[in-house]
């Protein structure tokens, strides 16, 4: 039973990676941000029809659709790795459960004190990063940046990310792109 | 209900919580080693906790699911103290819950085992069978006993939690269940929610749900697969129904045989398959086999318990009949000893309530066997040896009944004997006290003569023993010739005879004994006196003080201004003074008027010693000594000195019942009838009424005609007796009548027709 359950999830994974983006490349930055927003994997999927609302998938195809998302945001994250913030606050998260994990360890409660400043600098830190900038905003910065208008369905991620990245070079440069 | 100060020790059984506290010490170190396993997973995982970056999202979500274990890690280890410490103070709670209530048992039990077993020695001792309260003495200590002894023997099951520890030991040996199912076991024997725990375990969260899908991945393999498994049935159904219509010709033999053709019926008749007739025909004897040994079950344990029911019986009966045999036993060594006790009294002359409170013991003792012998019978099969028996046992009864009836009449003669008895040392004791009175005076009087000699002695004028004698012999001689010429002469003072030196010596003696009496009487008096006026000074002094006190007190709240009464204080001291000098003054005259009483008697006794008076006062000195003159004078003066409103009943000197008293210049005296006209007004009323009516001032003056206020009242009298009145009075319309009274004559004037006006107004003269 599970053999057959195997070989026809494969069946269908084969036939629907065939109607989906499967990589930063070919995904418009327009379904990277509805993925985002909306929790929903369907707009992995091709369409010819451009909607804003989708219905969600199937367990099978979330299950196929998963692994694919998966695939995708490592690529992200292989071409533009985690940002500087993001990364602060992961370490610090980490060194918060080293410490929990010493406590437990060791039996005692005197770690409890480093964890409680952790948990203050964690809340500083994530209180400093703010809210972020929506996508928008970024798009509008990268747009005023790069002087070029961005097609959300047209343009890729990494597209994208290339020209943030290369605004922001510009930026802190003190340069801009003629 | 007997009541004693118990220990502790002596109620707590020192095992009783031993296993409770083994539990107790067991759950500890299971879960000090459960803590100790949460702190290696700790550590292990903090050796393998990823410290480089994530690259990737798999990375990134695998270093988030550690992140995740270290916090779950964390709650679990605070969790698993929380518990170590709430099951300590659990257990700690239950011990001493469990002290307080099974000491309180214990004390219970203690204190009615003692209570029973006083009723019952107190029953026994009286000779009497257990009484309705022993009896539920008793079995209230035996159902205290036997809590206490259920209590013991389920030390284990004691509550859910203790019992329950074992369980979570075995567990946590074996390694069942894993942590969280270790901990599940745990917190349910110790009645505490530990799903919350569980939840908090992602590994938990995890199996949970994928065991959740695989049971309904199973439960969808599994109806699949019945689905093929009744559709296997079916077929075999059918097979064996063509096995049995084909092969009916086949009979199967014995056992089989018969159980086969039965299934076969219910096979036909239920139209169900063999294999289903064989499930229901199993069912049913399985049911039938079931049901006969539920039955069998039954009437052994009927029996069993109608059996144990027997052996309590006979167990009971047995009893009943040793305890008979154990009290008719006691009660003939009883009745021995009592009559014993009895003789040996009455050989040693014990009193009449010693023996006679023996009696009614042995009384006693003989109508509580007597009756205890009767239940015996009564409760004996009828027959006429028995009968015979009870009949004498009836008799003695009633015999014993008589002698009791006999001890009480004695015992009321007893009472009155000792009440006669009682009454007699009263008698004895009243004269005791007469005589005690009567020594004690004499006493007095002794001390007092001799205090008295010892003064005479001091005052006794030295004379030589020659003189003396001459003196005396003269003076003795002087007496009888004067006696004898008087005797002669006639006097009545004398003797007809002439008396010897002897009867004038005695003469002498007994004057001289009188006068002493009479003075010893006058000082007493007179210092009773003293003693009184003194006893007012002391009284007045204190009064003083206190005046004193309070004066000062007042002069304070004066100072202030504030409300006092230092006025009336003042008043109330100056009136304490009077008094005072009044005491002095009385104290003074009293002492003057005892030393003229005593010049007077010692006057009278050196006459006396002189052989009487030459000029008759010897006589006169003798009546006033006779009569207690000095009682007399004693009274007199100290009765009124400072004036009386009555002098009261009287003395003896004369008929009338005069007496002596003192009197000083200016004073008044009123007769008994003038005394009386004034009633009972004080001297000093009597004085202020006088002086403020000034009836002083008129003297001379005729005050009954010359007082004006009764002038003026026979004034009014006269005026309100001759005052003219009238009145009209209307015979009708036209008639009226006219009265005028003056000086007591009427006048009565008719008017006919009178005008108007006139009606209205009081008729004029």
């Amino acid at each position: 039973m599970n053999k057959l359950l195997h070989f026809f999830i494969q069946y269908r994974e084969k036939k629907l990676l065939k109607k989906c983006y499967t990589s930063i490349e070919d995904l418009p930055v327009f379904y990277w941000r509805k993925i985002h927003e909306s929790k929903n994997l369907s707009f992995l999927i091709r369409s010819d029809i451009i909607s804003l609302n989708k219905k969600h998938p199937s367990k099978i195809n979330l299950f196929i659709l998963a692994k694919l998302w998966e695939r995708i945001y490592d690529q992200y994250i292989e071409a533009f790795g985690f940002s500087e913030e993001f990364l602060e606050i992961h370490r610090k998260k980490k060194e918060m459960a080293i410490w929990r994990l010493r406590m437990v360890a060791e039996n005692n409660k005197s770690h409890q004190n480093f964890i409680n400043a952790c948990q203050i600098e964690l809340d500083a830190m994530i209180k400093a990063q703010g809210s972020g900038s929506n996508y928008f905003e970024t798009k509008a910065f990268v747009e005023s940046v790069m002087r070029v208008p961005i097609d959300d369905l047209k343009t890729s991620v990494s597209e994208f990310y290339y020209k943030l990245k290369l605004a922001e070079k510009k930026i802190s440069n003190g340069t801009r792109a003629d | 209900m007997a009541q004693e100060q118990i220990k502790g020790e002596q109620i707590i059984q020192p095992d009783w919580a031993a296993n409770a506290i083994k539990s107790a010490n067991d759950l500890d170190e299971a879960l000090q080693k459960l803590i100790q396993h949460t702190g290696v997973l700790a550590s292990d995982a903090k050796k393998v906790f990823p410290s480089a970056d994530p690259k990737n999202l798999s990375e990134l979500n695998a270093q988030n699911a550690a992140i995740e274990k270290s916090i779950d890690l964390q709650k679990q280890d605070i969790q698993t103290k929380i518990l170590a410490q709430q099951a300590n103070k659990r257990v700690r709670d239950e011990v001493l819950a469990s002290l307080s209530a099974y000491s309180k048992l214990s004390r219970e039990y203690r204190l009615a085992s003692q209570a029973a077993k006083d009723m019952a020695a107190a029953d026994i001792l009286a000779g009497k069978a257990f009484s309705q309260t022993t009896k539920e003495a008793i079995f209230k200590a035996n159902g205290l006993n036997e809590q206490l002894k259920k209590i013991d023997a389920s030390m284990g099951n004691y509550t859910r939690n203790v019992g329950n520890y074992h369980g979570a030991v075995k567990a946590l040996a074996s390694g069942v269940g894993g942590l969280s199912g270790i901990m599940a076991m745990i917190g349910e024997a110790l009645g505490i929610n530990t799903e919350a725990l569980q939840t908090l375990t992602n590994t938990s969260k995890e199996l949970i749900k994928t065991s959740r899908e695989l049971s309904h991945a199973k439960h969808l393999e599994a109806i699949a697969g019945e689905e093929s498994t009744v559709a296997t049935e079916v077929n075999t159904a059918a097979t064996e129904t063509n096995v049995v219509a084909t092969e009916g010709a086949t009979e199967a033999t014995g056992l089989y045989g018969i159980a086969l053709r039965g299934v076969a019926a219910i096979s036909q008749a239920t139209g169900l398959s063999m294999a289903a007739s064989w499930a229901l025909a199993t069912g049913g004897i399985t049911i039938l086999i079931a049901g006969i040994a539920s039955l069998v079950y039954y009437l052994n344990s009927a029996k069993d318990a109608s059996e144990e029911l027997a052996k309590q019986e006979a167990y009971r009966k047995d009893q009943a009949e040793r305890e008979a045999e154990f009290l008719s036993v006691y009660d003939k060594e009883a009745i021995d000893n009592a009559e014993t006790k009895i003789a040996l009294l009455k050989k040693q002359g014990a009193s009449i309530k010693e023996i006679h409170d023996a009696e009614q013991e042995l009384l006693s003792l003989k109508i509580a066997q007597n009756k205890a012998e009767q239940e015996k019978l009564n409760t004996q099969t009828p027959d006429a040896e028995n009968e015979k028996k009870l009949n004498t046992l009836l008799v003695e009864a009633n015999k014993l009944k008589n002698e009791q009836l006999l001890l009480d009449t004695k015992e009321v003669d007893k009472k009155k004997e000792l009440n006669k008895v009682s009454e007699d040392e009263l008698d004895i004791l009243l004269k005791f006290v007469h005589t005690s009175e009567e020594l004690q005076k004499i006493q007095k009087d002794a001390q007092h003569d001799a205090a008295q000699s010892r003064t005479d002695k001091e005052n006794l004028i030295v004379v030589t023993d020659n003189e003396a004698k001459a003196v005396k012999h003269l003076t003795s001689e002087y007496d009888r010739l004067n006696k004898t010429k008087a005797g002669l002469a006639g006097d009545s003072s004398g003797s007809p005879s002439a008396l010897t030196q002897k009867e004038i010596d005695l003469q002498k003696k007994a004057d001289a004994e009188k006068l002493e009496n009479a003075k010893k009487l006058n000082d007493a008096i007179f210092k009773l006196a003293e003693d009184r006026v003194k006893a007012e000074q002391n009284l007045n002094k204190e009064q003083l003080s206190k005046i004193d006190e309070q004066l000062n007190q007042q002069f304070e709240l004066l100072k202030n201004g504030q409300k006092n009464t230092y006025d009336f204080l003042l008043k109330e001291k100056a009136k304490a003074l009077e008094e005072q000098a009044k005491l002095e003054k009385k104290a003074r005259k009293e002492k003057e008027a005892e030393q003229l009483v005593n010049i007077f008697l010692e006057f009278l006794k050196a006459d006396i010693a002189a052989g009487g008076g030459k000029n008759g006062f010897g006589a006169a000195a003798k009546a006033l000594a006779q009569t207690a003159l000095a009682k007399t004078l004693a009274e007199g003066l100290s009765g009124f000195y400072e004036g009386t409103e009555d002098t009261g009943s009287g003395g003896n000197i004369d008929s009338k019942g005069g007496m002596l008293a003192v009197l000083h210049p200016h004073e008044r005296v009123l007769t008994a009838e003038q005394n009386a006209m004034i009633g009972s007004l004080s001297n000093e009323e009597l004085v202020n009424s006088v002086f403020k009516y000034h009836i002083a001032e008129k003297k001379g003056i005729d005050m009954i005609k010359d007082n004006v206020i009764e002038e003026k009242l026979d004034q009014l009298i006269s005026v309100v007796k001759n005052k003219k009145e009238s009145s009209v009075e209307w015979k009708s319309l036209w008639i009226a009548t006219q009265k005028v009274t003056e000086g007591g004559i009427t006048n009565e004037t008719t008017f006919i027709n009178p005008p108007i006006i006139k009606r209205q107004q009081p008729f004029k003269n």
